[in-house]
């Protein structure tokens, strides 16, 4: 288990060259790769996501594609379409694979684009498999949607609808860096005039397994009751939540917490990988009710009261 | 695989030896504090054993069915949550983490000591009060100290009188036929058990109080044997004679009656 964490330490390590500071982002993107689902990242504009995201994918040679989402984004533009193709005289229609045919898809300000289009990714994100017309093509593995989404700037946005957005298995918070770093970053960004390059040190292969590896990583009986009673509390603590999150939380929180404990080089899940990863599992798959937004309460202190309620 | 169960084996025997052994020191020392307030009430004894052994059964089925692992975390922190996990686990094969996580509990398991886990002064207090109580109801029954739960209860509803009016049959269980006797003319209370209890004779108009003491009751079988042999007088003693003209008169001898002055003082002492 030492070389795993070894090999996480070095993954950082390289990640590191190129963007500054945002570790426990790089942590968490790395959860959701290893947990071979999708995160959303929200965060103010200039805080290094895509770039994060652009690294991360680089370091594993993976396919990358940018989606830039505009109200004017249509379905199509993301599954690909038909489109006409003369050879030798004769038409007939081959299908263009959209950008989303990639293994690391990023789709910047999804929240700008229209209902139709954000549920064109639904397939995608949970199948791994896109339909146009009556054809359906599998996504290579491995696939990954991080999607990104700008907090304020929301006139004339199209917030996700709940069935979306619990697709996404972690949403990260992506917060200002200290002084220190940002330091560091004018003085890589503004100063020097190489940019920094990172080398590939995975492929699809060791990602697949390390994939399956996160599976097998075992936990305690008394540990999966706790994560049930957890989101179990999402759904009965009235008095402050609207709307718990569903059994789905059950299952990523459990994946989320073996993934981080794969990344620390542990062989067993701990109780803090629970208490770490609940706040990114369970931020996006709760609503508040009006008595708690009225006292100012924010959902990482709704899921910081249930942490404790079910210790 | 193997050698992971036989370590889960062997924690479980080694707890359950404990507990066994810590149950039954309990379970004496229940029987002997039961026995003690038996013995100060003259109850019988043997009743002792029915809060003994409840508690240990009760007791050692609850401890037996609790997770042992979870003490050997607490006292042993670089195994917490590892053990657990290792045990829940240890039947998932072909996966290569599980066998890491099992090897590493075994290596760490081989520094535990049972020796943690037993409160040895606490069964040392408990081993020595078994004895002060032991050594305290031996006293008691030599002595012949108890409380009379009768007298007591006058004593608390204030009742001066003497004893009440008791009835017993004697005869049949029914109670159909046999001499209901007035115990209350005999001057004494019903009992079934004559030792140690005061018992109340009369003789004549005088009240005698008897107390037979068991413990200082001595037989010495060399002095007990056959009956002698007594050859009896065919010649009658003088003073007994018939006479029809003289009214009868008590002519008891006077070596006659001190006799039998002396044989009740004797019985007195």
């Amino acid at each position: 288990m030492k070389n795993y964490k070894n090999t996480f330490d070095t993954l950082m390590k390289e990640v590191g060259k190129v963007v500054v500071g945002q570790t426990e982002i790089i942590e968490q993107i790395m959860v959701s790769i290893l947990c071979d689902s999708n995160a959303l990242l929200e965060g103010y504009p200039g805080l290094a996501k895509t770039l994060a995201v652009k690294t991360i994918s680089e370091l594993f040679d993976l396919e990358f594609s940018r989606i830039q989402s505009t109200p004017d984004l249509m379905p199509s533009d993301i599954t690909g379409t038909y489109i006409i193709e003369e050879n030798d005289g004769k038409r007939k229609f081959k299908f263009q694979p959209g950008p989303v045919f990639a293994n690391i898809v990023l789709v910047d300000e999804i929240n700008r684009a229209t209902p139709k289009t954000q549920s064109a990714l639904l397939e995608s994100m949970q199948e791994k498999q896109v339909t146009v017309g009556s054809e359906t093509f599998n996504l290579e593995k491995p696939f990954f949607v991080l999607a990104t989404q700008n907090p304020i700037e929301q006139e004339g946005t199209y917030p996700l609808p709940e069935a979306q957005s619990d697709r996404f298995l972690i949403k990260i918070n992506v917060g200002y860096p200290s002084i220190d770093e940002e330091k560091e970053i004018v003085n890589k960004y503004a100063m020097e005039k190489k940019e920094p390059k990172v080398r590939k040190l995975l492929n699809k292969n060791h990602i697949i397994a390390l994939q399956a590896f996160t599976r097998q990583m075992p936990i305690a009986n008394d540990l999966k009751n706790r994560v049930v009673k957890i989101v179990n509390a999402t759904r009965t603590k009235k008095d402050i939540i609207q709307y718990g999150a569903s059994p789905r939380a059950s299952i990523g929180l459990i994946m989320a917490a073996k993934a981080k404990a794969l990344i620390k080089g542990r062989n067993h899940v701990k109780s803090e990988d629970i208490e770490t990863m609940a706040y990114p599992v369970l931020r996006h798959r709760i609503i508040l009710n009006f008595e708690a937004e009225r006292k100012g309460m924010s959902v990482d202190d709704a899921i910081t009261e249930i942490l404790k309620k079910t210790k | 695989m193997k050698d992971f169960v036989n370590v889960i084996k062997e924690i479980d025997f080694s707890f359950n030896n404990l507990i066994l052994f810590t149950n039954l020191i309990n379970a004496i020392l229940i029987f002997l504090v039961c026995a003690l307030v038996l013995t100060l009430f003259r109850g019988n004894i043997f009743y002792s054993f029915v809060p003994a052994a409840l508690y240990f059964g009760v007791s050692t089925a609850i401890k037996f069915s609790r997770k042992h692992y979870l003490d050997i975390e607490r006292e042993y922190p670089t195994l917490f949550e590892k053990l657990r996990t290792a045990i829940d686990n240890y039947k998932d094969e072909d996966n290569p983490i599980v066998d890491d996580l099992k090897k590493e509990v075994s290596r760490n398991l081989k520094h535990v000591a049972i020796g943690t886990f037993f409160a040895s002064k606490a069964v040392s207090y408990k081993i020595l009060s078994s004895i002060i109580i032991s050594f305290l109801i031996l006293f008691l029954a030599v002595n012949n100290i108890f409380i009379d739960f009768d007298k007591l209860l006058e004593g608390l509803n204030g009742n001066g009188e003497g004893p009440e009016k008791y009835s017993y049959l004697t005869g049949n269980e029914t109670g159909d036929e046999g001499a209901v006797m007035d115990v209350r003319a005999a001057g004494g209370i019903a009992s079934e058990d004559i030792y140690g209890e005061q018992m109340v004779a009369q003789l004549g108009r005088d009240r005698l109080d008897l107390v037979i003491k068991p413990s200082s009751y001595e037989v010495n079988l060399r002095d007990v044997g056959d009956a002698e042999r007594m050859d009896f007088l065919d010649v009658f003693p003088d003073e007994i004679f018939s006479s029809s003209s003289e009214s009868y008169d008590e002519n008891i001898p006077k070596e006659q009656q001190e006799l039998v002055r002396n044989y009740f003082e004797k019985i007195t002492q």
